[in-house]
């Protein structure tokens, strides 16, 4: 064949290569299609399934937290809320440079602003960029940045088709008394981020969480999260190519509502003692100081807590200074939270169950029932008080960390357990201390930490709070790991002890508990603020019985001395809080108690008074701590009597004049330091 | 029937009454009929792809519109002898090259960065596809008959009519078609005896102008993108390569039997894009299963086999170039298209035969058919 006619025919031997290149590629084509549908290790059908369906967990209605009477303390309510997506915001103006997008954004902001501004919501731009920031880079659900908008802001924002703002039905937390309580309450946050709602949700199966979620970060709100929260409902969406909604596949979980929690306490009582609170603290501010040595009476914050002796139960618990748990409430950072956070006198903690204090001469009781149940010294005994006590142990040398006194050096005779307590005396348990300590062979190391904890001190307390603090309760192995093994405990630690000072810190709960425990004659009760928890519908109701955390008797003669002079410290003109109890009807409602006045380095005086009435048969126990607020009978003894005249609604008498150099002041400061006056 | 043969001879010259009539009998009819299950799994997939919620039916009527012209016109040619080619070849081709022009000038529409398309009554008119049929009749002239005609001087003429092509497709942006006609030009090498040396030669120095395409960014970076996305699907998952993962997940979940018909999640949901045209394969492995898209591989084979039989028993060399021609077409597309569908290569745009929505893209399938059917009946004449 040459190489012109070549070209009338097609050659056998091209045909089959042809052939054979087709075939080669069906066969490739028919091998990998077999792979892919039948062989593939990959699940596809999975695969599809995952991307083309979505679940939604919608937060179910937020059990209601209410007082004893039913009043609704933090509510939960639908609103009409603004919202902002921070996934839709970060595709304004995609593709351009970052300030570009920025000035995009702030175009928006200024538009929402002013819609807003018209609800007299105050969102400015760089707010709103904020909470943009933070919600896009905590990846949460659309944040709330003005709740209960109207239906005109509602059309305007959808008219104008704002890029990643929105208006929807949102649950939102409502706090109708504001400050009132708002330690025992607590308050909501949002769950900040995914790994947050993780956690959230490995603690609490079937509650599952999201970023942006309500969650309990204080008070009850925080310790009953798991009743409160409710389930939510989860539902399975199907979802097309462009994230729209074609329906739903199925309601894997329905939504449960959260549970009712109902509170020990009366709102008008907690009012009443919160008020009284803050009107002695001012007053104690308007007290002048002793003298020009003393410190002034900042009064800035306190606590005061009333249990129910006989079931353990919160009649009231004030923690002052106070915030408004619907500051929370917000998506949108105010200038008020960031105040509240950064405040000196931590706004936020509930000193009635984590603020730490010296208990001072409130804790005599514990060393006087040491002392009569160990045979130390007999509740007759007479002790002479002749101001100052000089440490046996070191009375040879003498010299000034040797020497302990009364307040003002005042000497007070010859007392005994029941005037001791009555009168205050330092002397009688400074002795106490030393004898304890000095004869460690015959009482024991701790015989006073472990008097101290029959009272229920150095643990925490039991309430049903979020820091529920154990206070401290120190002793030489405390000592040791604190500030190092060459520690050790000696004579003067534990004559500090003996009067409640030194390192030995209380939490006003505990002090009150003590008290209670001192008033049953033994049966110390976990305090309670909640009565019931029950379900939304009201058809089951949990109710929170008393809680014995020690079943004990008390030996009676002790008990029945300490009560005698707690009784005397208020009834007796010579008791240390009679001044503040002068026209209280004590034939109606006789009140036993005992002040204290705590030493903190470089502050004017703690003020503490604890008590319990009526003082037979007692009902409840109160106690006051008043921060750099001066002696106790000045004005932790007041504040307790006008909380008691609330709870035994008894009608307001005039006081007597607050006498100054009233007793009770402990030993000069310097020396229970430790330091050279 | 027996009317239509006893007819007098309506087309073509007498050329001295040694040609028997064109006979029904003569049409490969088993062809007809597996491009018709071609083109009536095309409407159930493409109503399936395009139905939507709403049960859009407009894309399916229109493929069935485009069906019935192609069919119309494939008949037409098939019913004249294929020889009539050479004397329209001349004005097919200048038709051809006015409508490449034309379509870059602003009469022609952009979609999706390709100036390629005339907008003609609510229809878009793509010449790239029929240019198809022009190269294919071209090439097969060169390389057929014209016994002193020199190889060298073939050869010039068939690159010249490739590159003239190829430059006007380029500039509309078409690179998928012009892989098309590279694989047309090949097949007709092919068949027509071209060196083997020179075949080698010229795949090696096509692969050699793909990569310089790509190193020089010649092509607009979506082009590019979509060209390099088959290498590793999940590099960006929102893009070229999405198409390909969606692709994937679509034949992947198909299984034996599949999703059933209308049921595909990834089709119905729309997660494939372009699944009425380019990924419509896609579409049948997945609600149709392995089944499904088997047959579809086994008709096309079955199509390209009888076009290569076709070719086999053709009267002359033009009539086995024109089939030869078409079978390259076929055969590549399918592969192509196929291949993307299964991340075995590139995604470009070009269609499954007769599968694919898109009428320009039916309709110079169905001609194609029509000039192999040519090539079928009129396989007896010996003169000419």
């Amino acid at each position: 064949m040459n190489e012109t006619n070549r070209f009338e025919h097609v050659s056998g031997g091209r045909f089959a290569v042809l052939a054979f290149l087709a075939i080669a590629i069906f066969a490739g084509l028919g091998a990998r299609l077999w792979f892919l549908q039948v062989m593939s290790p990959v699940d596809f059908v999975e695969v599809v399934e995952e991307q083309r369906t979505r679940e939604i967990i919608t937060e179910a209605p937020r059990g209601r937290i209410l007082d004893v009477n039913g009043r609704v303390l933090a509510d939960t309510r639908e609103s009409l809320v603004v919202t902002l997506d921070a996934v839709q915001l970060a595709e304004v103006a995609a593709g351009s440079d970052a300030e570009t997008r920025l000035a995009a954004r702030e175009v928006i902001y200024a538009e929402v602003a002013t819609i807003l501004a018209a609800e007299g919501v105050k969102a400015k731009v760089e707010d709103l960029e904020r909470t943009y920031q933070r919600a896009a880079t905590q990846s949460l659900k659309p944040v709330v940045v003005a709740e209960d908008v109207t239906i005109d802001t509602w059309i305007e924002v959808e008219e104008r088709a704002l890029a990643g703002f929105g208006v929807e039905r949102r649950w939102v937390r409502d706090y109708p008394y504001g400050e009132i309580a708002a330690h025992i309450i607590g308050h909501v946050g949002e769950v900040r981020s995914s790994g947050e709602a993780a956690e959230l949700t490995a603690r609490a199966p079937g509650r599952r969480y999201q970023a942006g979620d309500a969650v309990g970060i204080r008070g009850i709100e925080a310790t009953f999260e798991s009743r409160l929260r409710g389930q939510p409902e989860i539902r399975v969406i199907e979802l097309d190519a462009f994230a729209q909604v074609v329906g739903t596949r199925e309601v894997t979980q329905e939504a449960v509502p959260g549970e009712d929690v109902v509170l020990t306490i009366d709102i008008d009582v907690q009012y009443a003692v919160e008020q009284v609170l803050l009107d002695e603290l001012e007053q104690a501010r308007l007290r002048p100081a002793c003298s020009d040595a003393c410190l002034p009476h900042r009064g800035q914050a306190g606590s005061i807590v009333a249990l129910d002796v006989t079931t353990g139960a919160v009649a009231a618990m004030a923690s002052a200074p106070s915030y408004d748990p619907n500051e929370w409430v917000f998506g949108i950072p105010s200038d008020q939270l960031d105040y509240l956070r950064t405040s000196l006198d931590s706004p936020f903690l509930n000193r009635a169950v984590s603020g730490l204090y010296p208990a001072g001469s409130t804790f005599k009781p514990v060393t006087a029932y040491a002392a009569v149940t160990t045979g130390a010294r007999s509740p007759g005994a007479v002790w002479e008080d002749e101001g100052v006590y000089q440490l046996e142990s070191c009375r040879e040398e003498g010299g000034p960390g040797c020497r302990f006194q009364n307040a003002g050096a005042a000497v007070l005779g010859p007392v005994d357990l029941i005037t001791s307590l009555s009168r205050s005396s330092d002397t009688y348990y400074y002795s106490l201390g030393e004898t304890f300590w000095v004869e460690r062979d015959t009482y024991g190391e701790t015989v006073i930490q472990d008097t101290a904890e029959l009272f229920g001190f150095g643990q925490p307390s039991g309430v049903q709070l979020p820091a529920d603090s154990a206070g401290r309760l120190p002793d030489l192995e405390w000592l040791q790991a604190t500030y190092g093994e060459d520690q050790g405990w000696f004579t003067g630690d534990n004559v500090n002890l003996s009067i409640g000072q030194g390192e030995l810190l209380v939490t006003p709960i505990q002090l009150a508990n003590a008290y209670a425990t001192i008033a049953s004659g033994g049966e110390r009760y976990e305090p309670s603020v909640v009565a019931e928890v029950r379900t939304a519908d009201g058809a089951e109701v949990q109710e929170f019985a008393p809680r014995l955390a020690a079943e004990q008797s008390l030996d009676p003669t002790a008990i029945g001395s300490i009560r005698q002079g707690l009784e005397w410290a208020v009834q007796t003109e010579q008791g240390t809080a009679w001044n503040a109890f002068v026209g209280f009807p004590m034939n109606e409602v006789p009140i036993a108690g005992k002040t204290g006045t705590a030493q903190v380095t470089r502050r004017a005086d703690y003020s503490l008074f604890a008590a319990y009435a009526p003082a037979l048969r007692p009902r409840y126990a109160v106690a006051a701590v008043l921060e750099e607020s001066g002696f106790g009978g000045d004005a932790a003894a007041p504040a307790v009597r006008r909380v008691i005249e609330h709870l035994f609604e008894i009608e307001g008498v005039p006081m007597a004049p607050i006498r100054s150099d009233s007793g009770d002041a402990p030993a000069d400061p310097a020396l229970l330091f430790g330091a050279t006056p | 029937m027996t009317a239509l043969v006893n007819r007098p001879r309506p087309f073509g010259r007498n050329e001295g009454g040694r040609t028997p009539r064109p006979s029904l009998l003569a049409v490969d009819w088993s062809l007809v009929l597996a491009v018709a299950a071609l083109v009536a799994i095309s409407g159930i997939a493409v109503y399936s792809a395009t139905r939507g919620p709403l049960d859009d039916r407009s894309f399916v009527l229109k493929q069935a519109l485009f069906a019935a012209i192609g069919g119309t016109g494939g008949a037409v040619i098939a019913w004249i002898d294929f020889s009539k080619m050479r004397d329209w070849f001349r004005p097919g081709l200048i038709a051809t090259l006015l409508a490449l022009v034309l379509v870059l000038t602003p009469l022609g529409k952009e979609i999706n960065g390709t100036r390629a398309w005339f907008s003609i009554g609510g229809f878009t008119v793509q010449p790239a596809e029929f240019t198809k049929l022009a190269l294919i009749v071209g090439l097969a002239l060169i390389f057929s008959g014209r016994r002193t005609e020199t190889l060298g001087r073939r050869l010039g003429e068939a690159f010249a009519l490739f590159g003239v092509f190829s430059a006007l497709v380029f500039l509309e942006g078409e690179t998928g078609s012009l892989l098309v006609y590279g694989a047309i030009l090949l097949g007709v090498f092919l068949l027509a005896g071209v060196p083997v040396r020179l075949l080698v030669l010229l795949i090696v120095s096509g692969v050699g102008m793909v990569s310089l395409l790509l190193s020089t960014g010649a092509l607009e970076g979506y082009r590019e993108e979509r060209l390099l996305s088959f290498l590793n699907p999940d590099a960006d998952p929102q893009s070229a390569g999405y198409q390909v993962r969606q692709s994937l997940n679509a034949i992947g979940s198909g299984g034996i039997d599949g999703q059933g018909l209308f049921e595909g999640p990834v089709t119905q949901l729309r997660f494939l894009p372009e699944q009425q045209t380019d990924f419509i394969f896609a579409v049948i492995a997945e609600e149709l299963g392995f089944l499904g898209a088997a047959t579809v591989l086994a008709l096309q084979a079955f199509v390209l086999l009888r076009i290569f039989r076709i070719a086999q028993l053709a009267r002359n060399s033009f009539g086995s170039l024109l089939c030869g021609g078409v079978f390259a077409m076929f055969a590549y597309q399918v592969a192509q298209n196929a291949g993307m569908n299964m991340s075995l290569g590139p995604v470009t745009g070009i269609p499954l035969p007769f599968v694919s929505y898109g009428g320009s893209s039916l309709i110079t399938s169905l001609l194609a058919i029509g000039i192999v059917q040519s090539v079928s009946i009129h396989r007896y004449r010996v003169g000419g």
